[in-house]
């Protein structure tokens, strides 16, 4: 291949960005050594030719973040530098830096502000705080304070449990990251121009874990035991409170009875499609023999509207995440694990990253883990502001340098995966259940809950209710007792909906509050528990508008791969916008029709969850209320 | 392997290094499947649209072409598998033993109908004659979605004096980035960029074609099914009311009347020029453009040129896709291979050699041609 460069060169700045990143990215024990094919492929050849230069592709996302941090917009030069460090053909590269919300490839002021006006927010006030900031700003995606900012709205950034949200970014030789939230007109706008001065600060203000996880009985909680309660820097307060006890544990059972218990656990995936997380180790493992890599990678992409889960335990615990993941690596046979985070969750990103520093430092990652003979290291990498790529096999072209788009199934990640090798991808809860699972064992974990959801669950509750948070609890309580423990409804008090498990869920009504949060009851009901979003609205939020909000976020978050999922998502906004003017095509009889025939090849159609999803929790609530009168 | 490494013929240099031991393919099996309710062997490995095929069985496809990795992302080929909750798409799914397909059921019909409608209520299809006949099968009515739909309506892109872009055309079916990529010319000029409902083909930061990576093999063209991308006379003589398309649906022999039209020298000789800057290594094969330059008067479409060296030989590879509007724009590709020698000085001989074998090549079977031809150093 011929790489062709145009004429236009980077400057200073972004090669010294660019090399600096590149530098820290191949000394990382977690990707140094990193050859991208397989030592022996089925065929006995050994590609060589060109191989050194273009195994760096899987670093192009790290390195678009290193000059969009720096410069605050990647430039055409500073996109040839990269391509040319890492073999990426310039039309691959942009394609690529495209794709991606959080990367601009036109000259932007160095601080963007991003207001949440996404679904929760709107229930907190987000379309007042819009108004007061375009008063004090100006309008949004025009440059303000001083030329050197820009404010703009955005999707879920995932602080809902601290409606409304905002994020500040300020690139620069010190990059800085910022969240608000709550978040004010005024103080976005002080923080704003402080970033544009240079004054904001350096440190990190963290997150009160208390007001993210408010529930009562702390000391009943395992999944959320140590969030608030340990310094989650500390390796040592981690040990202290039992963790990498299963580790241990683990390496005294051997890979296969990790693996045994792991399916008797009957443990399912928490990040939404609920698949028997042992399943997939097992599938990993039976390759053992392959002479294949494995990779293990943990979902933290959570990006569905409402969730925040993930983005607590990774802030409050990353030790578990770090040993849930060890454990899984050792159990598959992988010595080389990604944690794919999304590119909103900055502190998320900080305290992983500290954490997995202290994990090398003490052997509990690195070459020959606790004496053991087994290796396995971890490396973060951030999304840039796509949903999809919480769509796994989005998420691993995201990783290998490719645009997030997803991969069609059959082949699925266990035979084919990350760098089309065998991979396990789990979400960051299903991860931080895993110790709990080999300290109790199986079984006993199976006990808990009910006879086809077995554990404990962690539900993101949100919009109008007294204590919004992070809540556990053992599958089998209901909607209702949820609801209660979250101190009740808040906002007028008089509930209207709640949308169960985010945009890709479905909305309930209050008849149907006793339906019980597990797989099979929600299932019973015609929906689902999804990301564990539990989203309430009292009687004075416009449901219509909820509902274009969802239809804006699909048409906005779609990859635009396949036909239906890139035309029917902007096709089913258009549509609620005609209902919502009270302009039908016809009668809203043939509208509503339309959509139903939309949604159903939306649904048949598309390659991936997203587009298969993309009128679920429209059609549920239009089947529910008579809308649009 | 042999210590005396043996070339298959005496017109094919001896490679330098060992030839690499290439393992014998297991076996493939049978493989038994149903479609609509009727039986059908395949070998392991088929598509279930190949399978379909053997039962003459039509199935509509956008984004397919046999000679590029199936990325199935236009969804007109899906079909029903029995315990599949979503449909599937033919063009990749591999058949499995006992698998039960339905290509005509309701649920079929409905989503290749609404993806039809999908595609012709955003994207001019006025030249995409396949899509317009799968379309008139399916009953599709693009215009249920309103006046306002929002469709990807921009001005046509002429940077240069061989191919137009009209992106307005485009369906997004990746087949031209595959073809300028890994699948045919490892050129990379164009790639998907953007994102959603604003997807689109572009070179980095939508450079003109003449700044980019592009060599003009043609291969874009040769793929497109709609008509986005197309030659410029072609695209001229459409706008001037001249193009008359049923001529051009009589194969190569119709395209001998273009013979000798001024663009066949001058776009090679912007592409010469494009390259002159560069290190040697990196243009493309002067002599081998020269060769095909006079043996371009033979063809209307764009041809392209590839070279590798191998060893001490080098493989001028050259492909003519059919030009736009033949066999509905998704035909095969002609391929032929020349193996010269350093020593094989392009003369004019070489090119009359060329020329000849060109000639009883589409002059002797006008539908499915060799796919490679061994031509005499």
């Amino acid at each position: 291949m011929d790489l062709h460069l145009n004429a236009a060169k980077a400057s200073a700045e972004e090669r010294v960005a660019m090399d600096a990143a590149l530098k820290q990215l191949e000394s990382s024990p977690g990707d140094a050594s990193l050859t991208v094919t397989s030592d022996g492929q089925a065929d006995g050849n050994v590609p060589t030719n060109g191989l050194p230069t273009r195994s760096k592709r899987h670093l192009l996302l790290p390195v678009l973040h290193a000059i969009q941090e720096r410069v605050g917009w990647i430039s055409p030069g500073a996109l040839n530098y990269a391509s040319l460090q890492l073999g990426v053909p310039p039309a691959e590269a942009h394609g690529v830096a495209s794709f991606y919300e959080k990367f601009s490839l036109a000259p932007k002021p160095p601080v963007v502000a991003r207001a949440c006006d996404d679904i929760a927010c709107m229930t907190r006030g987000a379309g007042a705080l819009c108004a007061e900031l375009e008063r004090k700003l100006g309008p949004a995606g025009k440059p303000c304070s001083l030329g050197k900012a820009i404010w703009q709205r955005s999707s879920c950034l995932g602080l809902c449990e601290r409606a409304p949200a905002a994020l500040i970014t300020a690139a620069g030789e010190k990059p800085r990251e910022r969240v608000i939230a709550p978040a004010y007109a005024e103080s976005i706008a002080s923080a704003v121009l402080d970033a544009a001065t240079g004054k904001l600060p350096d440190e990190i203000d963290t997150l009160n874990a208390k007001v993210s996880v408010p529930q009562d009985g702390r000391s009943q909680l395992r999944l959320l035991r140590r969030v608030g309660q340990v310094d989650p820097a500390s390796l040592e307060d981690y040990r202290r409170l039992g963790g990498y006890e299963a580790l241990r544990r683990a390496f005294e059972w051997g890979p296969e009875r990790v693996i045994r218990e792991a399916i008797e656990s009957k443990l399912l995936g928490r990040g939404g499609a609920a698949f028997p997380a042992g399943k997939k180790w097992e599938a990993v493992h039976q390759q053992r023999e392959s002479n294949r890599p494995h990779y293990v990678i943990c979902n933290a992409d959570e990006s569905e509207q409402g969730t925040f889960k993930d983005r607590i335990l990774m802030e409050g615990d990353p030790f578990a995440v770090l040993e849930g993941m060890t454990i899984a690596a050792f159990a598959v046979g992988a010595k080389r694990g990604y944690i794919y985070i999304r590119g909103e969750y900055p502190y998320a990103t900080q305290r992983l990253e500290q954490a997995i520093h202290a994990a090398r430092a003490q052997n509990f990652l690195g070459e020959d883990i606790g004496g053991r003979g087994f290796t396995f290291d971890i490396e973060i990498r951030r999304g840039a502001g796509a949903y999809i790529c919480g769509e796994e096999t989005a998420l691993f072209n995201s990783i290998e340098g490719y645009r997030g788009e997803p991969r069609n199934k059959p082949p699925f990640p266990t035979q084919s995966g990350l760098f089309r090798e065998p991979t396990v991808v789990n979400n960051v809860e299903t991860l931080v259940n895993v110790p709990e699972i080999i300290l109790n064992g199986g079984a006993a974990y199976a006990r808990i809950g009910t006879a086809n959801s077995s554990g404990y669950r962690l539900f993101c509750v949100s919009g109008h209710v007294v204590r919004p948070g992070v809540y556990e609890l053992p599958f089998g309580p209901t909607i209702r007792d949820l609801i209660e423990m979250a101190g009740g409804v808040g906002g007028t008090g008089r509930l209207q909906a709640v949308l169960l498990g985010g945009a890709a869920g479905s909305f309930v009504s209050p008849k149907e509050l006793d339906t019980p949060l597990t797989f099979e009851g929600t299932r019973a009901i015609g929906a689902t528990l999804g990301s564990g979003v539990v989203m309430l609205f009292d009687d004075s939020v416009d449901l219509e508008q909820i509902l274009l909000r969802i239809a804006a976020f699909f048409r906005s978050e779609t990859c635009g791969q396949c036909v239906p999922c890139r035309v029917g998502t902007i096709r089913q906004e258009e549509l609620l916008q005609r209902l919502i003017a009270r302009k039908p095509l016809g009668s809203k009889e043939q509208e509503s029709a339309l959509l139903k025939e939309m949604a159903q090849a939306m649904r048949d159609a598309s390659i991936c969850g997203l587009g298969q999803t993309a009128s679920g929790a429209i059609l549920s609530a239009m089947d529910r209320w008579s809308l649009f009168l | 392997m042999s210590e005396q490494l043996q070339a298959p013929s005496p017109l094919i240099p001896i490679p330098r290094a060992p030839a690499p031991e290439i393992p014998v393919p297991a076996a493939r099996r049978d493989v038994q499947i149903t479609i609509d309710g009727k039986r059908v062997t395949v070998l392991e490995g088929a598509t279930i649209l190949d399978a379909a095929k053997t039962l003459g069985i039509e199935t509509p496809t956008l984004c397919f072409l046999e000679t590029l990795t199936p990325v199935n992302v236009c969804r007109v080929c899906v079909v029903q598998v029995e315990g599949s909750r979503p449909l599937v798409p033919a063009c990749s799914r591999k058949v499995e033993e006992g698998m039960v397909v339905w290509t005509d059921s309701e649920r079929v019909r409905l989503s290749r109908r609404v993806v039809l409608e999908f595609l012709a209520s955003s994207v001019d299809v006025s030249t995409a004659l396949q899509l317009q006949a799968y379309m008139k099968r399916y009953e599709a009515r693009p215009e249920k979605f309103g006046p306002r739909a929002a469709t990807v309506v921009q001005p046509p892109k002429i940077d240069n004096e061989l191919y137009v872009r009209d992106y307005s055309k485009c369906i997004l079916c990746y087949k031209c980035a595959e073809a300028c990529g890994v699948d045919a010319q490892n050129t990379f000029a164009i790639g998907v960029a953007g994102r959603g409902f604003h997807a689109h083909i572009a070179t980095e930061f939508e450079i003109p074609l003449t700044d980019s990576a592009c060599v003009y093999c043609g291969n874009c063209i040769g793929v497109c099914p709609t008509g986005a991308l197309m030659g410029k006379i072609e695209y001229d003589m459409r706008a001037a009311g001249t193009w008359d398309e049923s001529r051009q649906t009589r194969g190569m022999r119709a395209n001998r009347a273009l013979a000798g039209r001024p663009n066949c020298e001058s776009q090679f000789a912007a592409r010469s020029l494009r390259h002159a800057g560069q290190p040697v290594h990196q243009r493309p094969l002067r002599l081998a453009i020269h060769t095909i330059s006079q043996m371009t008067p033979l063809l209307s479409g764009p041809t392209t040129c590839g070279r590798r060296a191998e060893g001490q030989s080098e493989t001028l590879s050259i492909l003519f896709p059919p030009p736009h509007g033949s066999g509905g724009g998704i035909t095969q590709f002609v391929r032929l291979f020349a193996f010269f020698t350093p020593a094989t000085s392009f003369t004019s001989s070489t090119s009359t050699k060329c020329d000849t074998l060109l000639d009883n090549m589409f002059f002797t079977s006008s539908r499915r041609l060799q796919p490679v031809q061994q031509l005499p150093a």
